[in-house]
C-alpha cells in the first residue's frame, strides 16, 4: 500500500517535470497565448478561459481504475475543460459507439474497441483523419512502434494509441516448482510447450492441475501463428493454422492437458479465474493480463507466483524480437466542435504524460520511453522477466488485419474455430472448410 | 340517408378517439421507422454515407446466401419445437394451478421465476447446469444409466433442442400467466350448468373450458409464432449463433449484418422477409380465427 | 372408498409433479442464491457446489458500495412505473375500439400493429434514434417512455381480453345511454382486469428488465438502470460473477412483489359478476 502510494508520487512529480520540461510543446492554439513557463501561470490562464465540454465516448470508465485516472489527470491538466464520459459495458461498446456516432452526434473523443468497428467509421466518415494535426505537432511516431502505420487506412492515420497489448506466456511460478522443472525461459516450440504441459498436469476432477489453459478465442490460437509476421488473415488460405489447431486439440482431446473448450465456453469461465486458483500452470494471453495480476495480488484475491516468457511459436528461429499484439487508438469525432481540444485530449492520453498514468496502474502503454518503462516495472507484482520480454519484443505484428471485408471473414473464423475446438471437425477438415467458406462468402 | 353517414361518421371519430394515445406514440416512434425499414430493403446504406437505390437485389442476394439458408431453416426449426410444447405447458400449468390445490400461489410465482430473472444471470447457470462432461444434469443421467448422454450446447446437433428447451423453460411462465387470466373469465354458471347436467370434469374440460380459452389461445399461438419467429436475445445470450452456425438464426444473422456489417440495406430486406412470414401466419391463424375461436 | 383412494393418488402424482417442476424452475435460483454468497474465483469450480464453504455476507455489502445501485432501482422504478401507467391507460383505450367498435380501416390498421411486433427492432433501432436524437432526448427518461408506452403488444393483449365479453352486455348499457366512454370505463374496464393485471406483470419485467434501450438511449451513469448497473461488474477484463448474482436477486425482490399483489386478480371468479345480465 505504502509503496504504491509512493509510486503514485514519483509519477506525479514526473508528471509535472514532464510539464516543465516540455512548456511550450503542448500549445496548442488555446494555451499559447503567452510565453509564461511556470505551470501555475499557465493553469491560471487556462482557468480563465471559457469551460469547454468534452465528450468522450469510451467503455468501462467506471470499472477500470486507469480509464477514470486518465480522464483525471487530463482534467488537472487543463481545469478549464469538462470531460463529460460517455461509457458502456465493453462487450456492448461497438454496438452502442455505432448508433451514437450515427446521426448529428456531438462526441468529440471515441476510444476505439476492435479494428472491425475502427474500419468501419472510418468509412462511414465519422472519424477525423489526424495526419496534419501530427504534422503540426511534431509527434514523434517512432515512439509507438512502428504499430500506429500498421492502423493506416488508406494511408491515412484516424488515431493514435494510448494502450498497446503483446501476448505473451504467463506461467505459474508454484506449480513449475511443486513439479521440479525449470521455468521456460527461452521461446519454446510447439513440441515444447506441448511436452511441458504434460509434465505438469496433475490430478483429477475438480483439483485438477492443468498444463495449459488455451482461452476460447481465436487468437489464443492465431496470435502464435500471426507473430512470426509471415501470415495473412485476409488471405483466404489458412492452411498455416493447422500444426497451431493439432496443438491445442491434441492437448486438450489426447493428453488432457490443457483446459477443455466447451468447460471455458459452456460455463462462462473466465480465464483469470482457474489461474488465480493456482489450477493452471501456463497461459498465452494479452499483456494486459499483468495488470490484473497487479491488482489481484494486491487485494488478496489470489497468491501466484508469476512470470512471463515469449509465446511458443512452430520454430524458434529468427524469432528472437518477433511479437504479436494490438494496439488501441483514441480518435477524433468528425463532428466534434472543439477540435482543438479533442486533439489535445488525444495527445495527452497518448503522449508521455498518459502512459505515465497508465504505467502506474501496470497497464502497458502504447507510447514507449524508458521512463516509462521504469514506472510499469515499479509496479509490485510486476512479472520479473516482464521488462526484459517488454525490451527484446521490438517488431509486433498486429493480431488481426484491417479492411473492410475483415468483419465478415472474422465471423467465418470464429464459426469454424468452435467446431473445430468443440470436436465437431477435425483441425485438417475444419480448415479446409474454412478455407472454401472464406473464399465463396468474401473473396468469391 | 345523410343520417346514416353521420352516424358512421361519428362512430368512427369516436373510434379513433380510444386509438389516439396510443397511435401517436406508436405512429411516431415506431410504425414511421418500420415503415423507412421496407424503403430501406430496396437500398444500399450503411447507416452514415447516402442511400443508395439497388432495386431486389438484396432479395435476390438471399438465395444465394449460405448463412441465411441456415438461419432460415433454424428459425423455423426452433419455432416448430418451442411453440407448441411452450404452448401445451402453459396452459396444462394453469389449468392445474386454476384448482385450488394448496400452495397455489408459491408454485405460480415460482413458475414465473425463469421469465423474471435477468437473462445474463440465468444463462451462466443453464450452461452450467447442462455442461457436457462435468455438469449435473449429465452426471445425473449418466447415474440412471444412460451411455451416451448428449452434449447438449457443445455438439451441433444437440444445440437448437438444448436453445429450445431453456426457451420453453423461461417463456412457460409467463405464458401461463395470461392462461391463468383468461380462465376468470369464464363464467361460473357454464360449469354450474354442466354439473347439473352428469357431465364428466373430461367432458367440461373439453366442452366448456377449452372452447372459452380459445381467443386467448389463437392469442398466445400469433404471440409465441412472432416472439419465436424473433429471437435473439436467448441466442444472442446462449451460444452466439454457435457451434458454428447450429444456432443462428434470422434475427441474429439480421443482427450481424446491421451492426458488424453496416448493411442495413441487406438486413431490412431480411427483416421484410421475416416480416411477410409472421404476416402469413398471421392471416392464416386469423382466417382461421372465425373458425374455431368462440367469441360470444 | 375405491373412488376416494383413486383421487387421493390423482392429487398426489399431480403434487410430485409440481413439486418436480417447481424444482426444475427453481434450481438455478438456488444456483444464484448460493453463488452470490462465495468469493468470485469460487463461483465456477466444477463439481458444483450448491453450499459455499464459508457464506461471505460481504457481496451483499459490497453491491452497494460498488456501483450506484440505488440510483439504478430508483431509476429503473421510476421508468417502470411511468411506462406501465401509460401502457395501461392507452393500451386498454385503444384495444376496446379495436375490439368492440366498428370503424373505418380497422383491420389495416390492425395489420399496421401486427408489423410493428413483427420488425425486429435491431434494424430500425439506428432511424428511430435519428429521430429520438432530433426531438432532443437522448439520454434523458423521456425518450425511453415516449418509445416503450405505446406498445402494439399491449393493444393485442388487452383485445383478447374485451372480445371475450359478451356483446349482450354494452348493448343493454348502450340502450340505456351510456355513452362508448362510459361503457369503456363503468363496465369493460372492471370486467378485464385480469388483463389489465397481465398487461401490468408484463410490462413491468419487460421495462424493469430491459437492456438494450437503456444501453442506447442512457449515457449519465445518473440516469442509468439496473441492467446497466449490473453489467458494470463485467469489464473487458473480468466478470465479478458473485456479485452480479447477488445483484440480480436483490432486484428481484421488486418484480415478485408487484407479482404477489396482483395474484389476486387471478383468483376464480372475480370475472363472473355482471355475466348474466
Amino acid at each position: 500500500m505504502k509503496k504504491r502510494q509512493f509510486l503514485k508520487r514519483s509519477a506525479a512529480l514526473l508528471l509535472t517535470s514532464a510539464v516543465l520540461l516540455s512548456g511550450c510543446s503542448t500549445g496548442g492554439s488555446e494555451t499559447s497565448s503567452n510565453g509564461s513557463s511556470s505551470t501555475e501561470d499557465t493553469k491560471q490562464e487556462t482557468a480563465a478561459e471559457e469551460e469547454i465540454t468534452l465528450n468522450v465516448a469510451m467503455w468501462d470508465y467506471t470499472s477500470l481504475e486507469y480509464h477514470s485516472k486518465l480522464v483525471a489527470a487530463f482534467e488537472e491538466e487543463y481545469p478549464n475543460v469538462k470531460v463529460n464520459v460517455i461509457e458502456s459495458p465493453a462487450d456492448d461498446y461497438s454496438d452502442k459507439v455505432a448508433v451514437m456516432m450515427s446521426g448529428d452526434n456531438d462526441i468529440d473523443v471515441v476510444f476505439i474497441r476492435d479494428t472491425a468497428s475502427y474500419t468501419s467509421m472510418i468509412a462511414k466518415g465519422q472519424l477525423m483523419p489526424i495526419d496534419s494535426l501530427i504534422q503540426e505537432n511534431n509527434i514523434d511516431l517512432s515512439v509507438y512502434g512502428g504499430m500506429v502505420e500498421q492502423y493506416a487506412v488508406e494511408d491515412s492515420i484516424y488515431g493514435l494509441p494510448y494502450r498497446k497489448d503483446i501476448w505473451m506466456l504467463f506461467y505459474n511460478k508454484d506449480l513449475f516448482d511443486a513439479a521440479n522443472i525449470p521455468y521456460p525461459s527461452e521461446r519454446m516450440t510447439l513440441e515444447e510447450y506441448r511436452e511441458l504441459a504434460k509434465q505438469l498436469t496433475s490430478g483429477e476432477g475438480g483439483g485438477k492441475i492443468y498444463g495449459a489453459l488455451n482461452n476460447k478465442w481465436t487468437q489464443s490460437v492465431s496470435n502464435l501463428a500471426m507473430q512470426t509476421g509471415n501470415y495473412d488473415l485476409m488471405s483466404g488460405n489458412y492452411d498455416f493454422l493447422k500444426p497451431y489447431y493439432e496443438t491445442v486439440i491434441g492437448m486438450q482431446n489426447e493428453d488432457k492437458t490443457a483446459m477443455d473448450y466447451s468447460t471455458i465456453v459452456a460455463s462462462n469461465i473466465h480465464y483469470s479465474g482457474p489461474f488465480y486458483n493456482g489450477q493452471v500452470a501456463m497461459m498465452p494471453m494479452g499483456s494486459w493480463f499483468i495488470n490484473n495480476m497487479i491488482e489481484n495480488l494486491a487485494n488478496g484475491t489470489t497468491t501466484v507466483n508469476y512470470d512471463v516468457a515469449p509465446l511458443p511459436c512452430e520454430t524458434v528461429e529468427g524469432m528472437d524480437s518477433k511479437g504479436v499484439g494490438a494496439i488501441t487508438p483514441v480518435a477524433i469525432g468528425a463532428n466534434t466542435k472543439h477540435q482543438d481540444m479533442a486533439w489535445n485530449f488525444v495527445e495527452f492520453v497518448t503522449g508521455e504524460k498518459g502512459a505515465q498514468v497508465l504505467a502506474s496502474c501496470g497497464i502497458l502503454p502504447a507510447y514507449n520511453s524508458d521512463e516509462v518503462l521504469e514506472t510499469l516495472v515499479g509496479n509490485e507484482g510486476f512479472p520479473e522477466h516482464g521488462k526484459e520480454l517488454l525490451l527484446n519484443t521490438t517488431d509486433v505484428s498486429i493480431e488481426f488485419p484491417l479492411g473492410d471485408i475483415w468483419s465478415s471473414i472474422n465471423k467465418i473464423i470464429g464459426e469454424e474455430h468452435e467446431l473445430i475446438m468443440l470436436n465437431n471437425n477435425s483441425a485438417e477438415a475444419g480448415i479446409t472448410i474454412l478455407n472454401k467458406r472464406v473464399q465463396d462468402e468474401v473473396l468469391k | 340517408m345523410n343520417l346514416r353517414k353521420k352516424r358512421v361518421l361519428r362512430q368512427n371519430l369516436v373510434a379513433y378517439a380510444f386509438i389516439l394515445p396510443n397511435f401517436i406514440g406508436l405512429f411516431v416512434f415506431t410504425l414511421l421507422p418500420v415503415l423507412f425499414v421496407f424503403f430501406l430493403s430496396l437500398t444500399k446504406w450503411d447507416s452514415a454515407n447516402p442511400i443508395q437505390f439497388v432495386g431486389i437485389s438484396n432479395f435476390t442476394r438471399m438465395f444465394s446466401d449460405s448463412t441465411f439458408r441456415i438461419s432460415f431453416f433454424n428459425t423455423f426449426y426452433y419455432a416448430v419445437g418451442t411453440v407448441p410444447i411452450t404452448l401445451i405447458a402453459a396452459l396444462g400449468l394453469a389449468l392445474i394451478l386454476n384448482t385450488k390445490i394448496r400452495g397455489r400461489n408459491i408454485f405460480r410465482t415460482v413458475f414465473f421465476f425463469p421469465y423474471v430473472a435477468s437473462l445474463i444471470a440465468v444463462v451462466v447457470v443453464w450452461n452450467m447446469l447442462f455442461h457436457p462432461d462435468m455438469g449435473p444434469i449429465n452426471g445425473l443421467l449418466s447415474a440412471i444409466g444412460v451411455d451416451n448422454p448428449p452434449r447438449w450446447g457443445a455438439s451441433t446437433k444437440a444445440a437448437m433442442p438444448t436453445v429450445i428447451l431453456f426457451s420453453v423453460w423461461r417463456y412457460m411462465g409467463y405464458y401461463m400467466i395470461m392462461y391463468l387470466a383468461a380462465l376468470q373469465g369464464i363464467p361460473r354458471d357454464l360449469y354450474e350448468a354442466g354439473n347439473l347436467d352428469g357431465t364428466t370434469p373430461f367432458q367440461r374440460f373439453r366442452y366448456i373450458t377449452l372452447p372459452m380459452l380459445t381467443p386467448t389461445t389463437f392469442f398466445v399461438g400469433i404471440m409465441l409464432t412472432i416472439q419465436c419467429f424473433k429471437v435473439f436475445d436467448i441466442i444472442y445470450a446462449m451460444t452466439n449463433g454457435g457451434p458454428g452456425r447450429a444456432t443462428n438464426v434470422l434475427v441474429y444473422y439480421i443482427y450481424n449484418q446491421a451492426f458488424s456489417e453496416f448493411d442495413f440495406g441487406y438486413a431490412s430486406a431480411m427483416s421484410v422477409v421475416l416480416f411477410a412470414i409472421v404476416l402469413i401466419i398471421t392471416l392464416v391463424q386469423f382466417r382461421s380465427e372465425r373458425k374455431w375461436v368462440s367469441y360470444m | 372408498m375405491n373412488l376416494q383412494t383413486k383421487q387421493k393418488i390423482v392429487k398426489l402424482s399431480i403434487y410430485i409433479l409440481l413439486i418436480f417442476l417447481s424444482l426444475v424452475a427453481i434450481v438455478p435460483f438456488i444456483w444464484m442464491l448460493s453463488a452470490s454468497f462465495k468469493l468470485n474465483k469460487d463461483v465456477f469450480t466444477y463439481p458444483v457446489t450448491w453450499i459455499p464453504e464459508t457464506v461471505r455476507w460481504q457481496n451483499y455489502a459490497d453491491i452497494w458500495d460498488k456501483i450506484p445501485l440505488f440510483t439504478f432501482i430508483k431509476n429503473t422504478a421510476k421508468l417502470t412505473i411511468i411506462i406501465t401507467l401509460l401502457q395501461l391507460f392507452t393500451s386498454s383505450l385503444a384495444a376496446y375500439a379495436f375490439a368492440k367498435l366498428e370503424f373505418k380501416g380497422r383491420d389495416l390498421l390492425f395489420i399496421a400493429y401486427i408489423s410493428t411486433i413483427a420488425i425486429p427492432w435491431q434494424v430500425y433501432m439506428i432511424p428511430q434514434y435519428i429521430m429520438v436524437q432530433k426531438f432532443g432526448l437522448v439520454d434523458t427518461h423521456m425518450s425511453l417512455i415516449i418509445l416503450q408506452a405505446f406498445s402494439a403488444f399491449g393493444v393485442f393483449l388487452m383485445r383478447q381480453f374485451y372480445i371475450s365479453i359478451p356483446r349482450e352486455l354494452s348493448e343493454s348499457a348502450r340502450i340505456d345511454g351510456l355513452g362508448e366512454f362510459g361503457i369503456y370505463s363503468r363496465i369493460m374496464l372492471p370486467l378485464v382486469k385480469p388483463g389489465l393485471a397481465t398487461l401490468t406483470i408484463f410490462t413491468f419485467v419487460t421495462i424493469w428488465n430491459d437492456f438494450m434501450g437503456p444501453l442506447i438511449y442512457l449515457n449519465s451513469t445518473s440516469k442509468k438502470t439496473i441492467q446497466l448497473g449490473l453489467r458494470l461488474f463485467v469489464t473487458q477484463f473480468s466478470a465479478e460473477y458473485s456479485l452480479i448474482m447477488a445483484a440480480a436477486l436483490v432486484t428481484l425482490i421488486p418484480v415478485l412483489i408487484v407479482f404477489l399483489a396482483l395474484q389476486k386478480y387471478f383468483v376464480e371468479g372475480i370475472a363472473t359478476s355482471g355475466i348474466k345480465g
